[in-house]
């Protein structure tokens, strides 16, 4: 896809969001809702102005060229240790933080390819008993349990 | 000069031992994403109950001071903020960081924060009572031009990309718009969702936009490698006079942005860093390289943190109005010990409150010894390979946000942001920019709110019967223009052809 392209998209797209919201905003009662239309107006306007702009000689060289996508895991790898954080998160709250970090730490260490277990085993032999030390037993702070600890 | 003779009080083993222990857990805290001064003065709260209220304040001051000073840390270093006021810090610091350059960010925050602290402390010192009259002149409408103000940073934080920049800005805008509107108490846009009434806190969105959004970005590239590519760290913590005399201007520039900023309640550190920022990329000249490492940005974010730190105590000491979270903690310490702040705490106790602010003085001025110590121990995380340092990174930001509210849904609301700020930073737009809308919307919103209702919805003729309004819109033409021209120093600069030149 040619990066022309991909702003066009984009722009499109923005303007569809900022549309959308300002319909829901619309519903909002006694001012509200003047706020985020400012907001949702304003995106529009720049969206499209960005959009206008792609049609532009000047513009059209500077977006000359291709987006590439590349299918590799290297490609990937932030949005597999996205997701994986994402997961972490919602984790912590059903098997506990300690277990779901301990977890997803190993996880994400090797997610990111590395591979040297000696670093991986010692940081974490270092790490959480410092997170337990400073959150649990120095600030009394809560941290969610779940159903091992 | 009547408060002189409380310098000695000071000087006490029992107010230099709360200082010191005040410094070092200010540092430790405030460096971890999500906890902050606020949380470190409140841990210090119990065990100080039974101490004499000149040291429990000193020691909460201190804390205070080195709370904001140790939130920087890990935002040079890693370009995680721990505290929302050093997100600023976060772009040129970890820049440099990124080029090898962390001990000369770090020795430049160190004595630019120092300073800041220590010059703020005098001002504390001899203008409080004048100052606080200042502070009570910002209603409603300047409100609203300070956060207008503040919004035009958007333009200098967005580095070419303006266009992107601004929309970033406003999606920032769009976002604090959500939860129960403090109005009407109208939910908006929470689509059911009860974790969403209460809105997006300011430090889920940092923590999410910079620090979980960084550790998604170091598991680019090779895992083995540090962030720096540097093996070797200097030991050289002190800044040279060439370094200070090369940001003079700018340390200046932070030092009285955070001075003015801290007397205006609400706005403090978090507002004042961008507009110092802003004012340092619109004063730039041919060879200084903002976005990439430019010292004198840092120069200016870092002074004006701490420049605030303590003009923000003179509402809350003289009128008994806390300027921030921080500050309205260390009220309730001053009340819990019996004092009732305002004119009388002066003129009744002056042993008491002359010792604290000359505590929080040399609390700024120890406090560069032990930081500059601790941050050259801290610079050690650079070294670490990249592959150990996002998981890491990711924990501590999951485990302080949780920690700051024990509110499941800030986690998630903070992950959400980390994907956001990971995206926007990769298609250029601009992260700093959402944050900035995140902060400023909610005191805009308030403030043009209430300009409405006490104007008979005539904002304009009501704003320019106010003379700080009338001086805060000047301003923000200056900076309006300052932001369209062109700026001596981007010529110099590499243009990279991704971004747009709107």
């Amino acid at each position: 896809m040619s990066k022309l392209t991909a702003e066009r998209i984009v722009a499109v797209c923005l303007i569809i969001v900022a549309a959308i919201l300002y319909t829901q905003s619309m519903g909002l009662q006694n001012r509200a809702g003047s706020f985020p239309q400012f907001a949702e107006i304003s995106i529009a306007l720049l969206a499209s102005l960005m959009l206008i702009r792609t049609f532009l000689k000047n513009n059209k060289k500077r977006l000359s060229g291709n987006v590439y996508f590349e299918f590799t895991y290297k490609a990937w790898k932030p949005v597999a240790v996205m997701v994986a954080g994402i997961a972490y998160s919602f984790a912590i709250f059903k098997l506990g933080f300690y277990v779901s970090s301990v977890i997803f730490f190993f996880a994400a260490a090797y997610m990111t390819g590395l591979r040297s277990h000696k670093y991986i085993f010692l940081t974490a032999a270092i790490l959480f008993p410092l997170i337990y030390l400073f959150f649990t037993v120095v600030m009394d702070a809560f941290l969610p349990e779940g159903i091992l600890f | 000069m009547e408060s002189l003779e409380f310098l000695l009080n000071v000087v006490s083993v029992a107010n230099l031992g709360a200082m010191f222990l005040g410094i070092v857990v200010g540092l430790i805290v405030g460096a971890i994403p999500g906890l902050g001064p606020p949380m470190a003065i409140a841990l210090m709260i119990p065990i100080s109950f039974e101490w004499p209220p000149e040291t429990a304040l000193i020691l909460m001051v201190a804390t205070y001071a080195a709370g904001i000073y140790g939130g920087s840390f890990t935002a040079i270093l890693l370009r995680a903020p721990g505290t929302s006021a050093s997100a600023a810090s976060a772009i040129e610091g970890y820049e440099m960081t990124k080029r090898g350059r962390a001990i000369e960010a770090i020795r430049m925050s160190t004595f630019a924060s120092v300073m800041g602290g220590i010059i703020s402390g005098f001002v504390l010192l001899w203008l409080a009572p004048p100052l606080a009259k200042v502070s009570l002149l910002f209603g409603p409408s300047e409100y609203f031009v300070v956060a207008l103000l503040g919004l035009t940073a958007i333009a200098a934080v967005s580095f070419g990309a303006v266009l992107r920049g601004l929309m970033a800005g406003l999606f920032g805008l769009f976002a604090s718009t959500i939860g129960i509107d403090a109005a009407t108490a109208f939910p908006r846009f929470t689509y059911g969702m009860t974790g969403l009434m209460s809105g997006i806190g300011i430090l889920p969105a940092v923590i999410g936009l910079f620090a979980f959004a960084q550790a998604l970005t170091l598991c680019e590239g090779s895992p083995r490698t540090n962030i720096s590519g540097v093996t070797k760290l200097s030991w050289n913590i002190w800044p040279r006079i060439s370094e200070i005399m090369h940001c003079r201007w700018s340390l200046c520039r932070g030092w009285i942005t955070g001075l003015i900023m801290g007397i205006v309640p609400a706005a403090g550190g978090s507002v004042a860093q961008w507009i110092a920022y802003s004012w340092e990329i619109q004063r730039g000249k041919p060879g200084d390289k903002f976005g990439e490492g430019e010292i004198k940005g840092l120069a200016a974010t870092e002074g004006s943190n701490n420049g605030v730190t303590g003009t923000s105590l003179i509402p809350m000491f003289v009128l008994g109005i806390p300027g921030g979270i921080s500050a309205a903690v260390i009220l309730g310490a001053l009340m819990i010990h019996g004092l009732q702040p305002g004119d009388r705490l002066f003129r009744d106790s002056p042993e008491i409150i002359y010792t604290v602010i000359w505590g929080f003085i040399l609390a700024n001025f120890f406090m560069g010894g032990i930081a500059a110590v601790l941050a050259r121990t801290m610079a050690y995380v650079t070294l670490f390979p990249r592959g150990l340092l996002a998981p890491i990174i990711m924990i501590f930001c999951v485990v302080g946000t949780f920690t700051a509210s024990g509110n499941p849904w800030d986690v998630w609301i903070m992950v959400t942001f980390g994907v956001i700020g990971y995206l926007a930073q990769k298609y250029n737009f601009s992260p700093a920019g959402i944050l900035l809308g995140i902060i400023l919307g909610p005191i805009a919103e308030q403030g043009l709110r209430n300009v409405l209702i006490i104007s008979d919805d005539s904002p304009l003729s009501f704003m320019f019967s106010r003379w700080i309004s009338v001086l805060i819109i000047v301003m923000i033409f200056v900076a309006i223009y300052y932001s369209l021209k062109p700026k001596k120093w981007e010529g110099t600069a590499e243009v990279d052809a991704n971004k747009d030149k709107s």
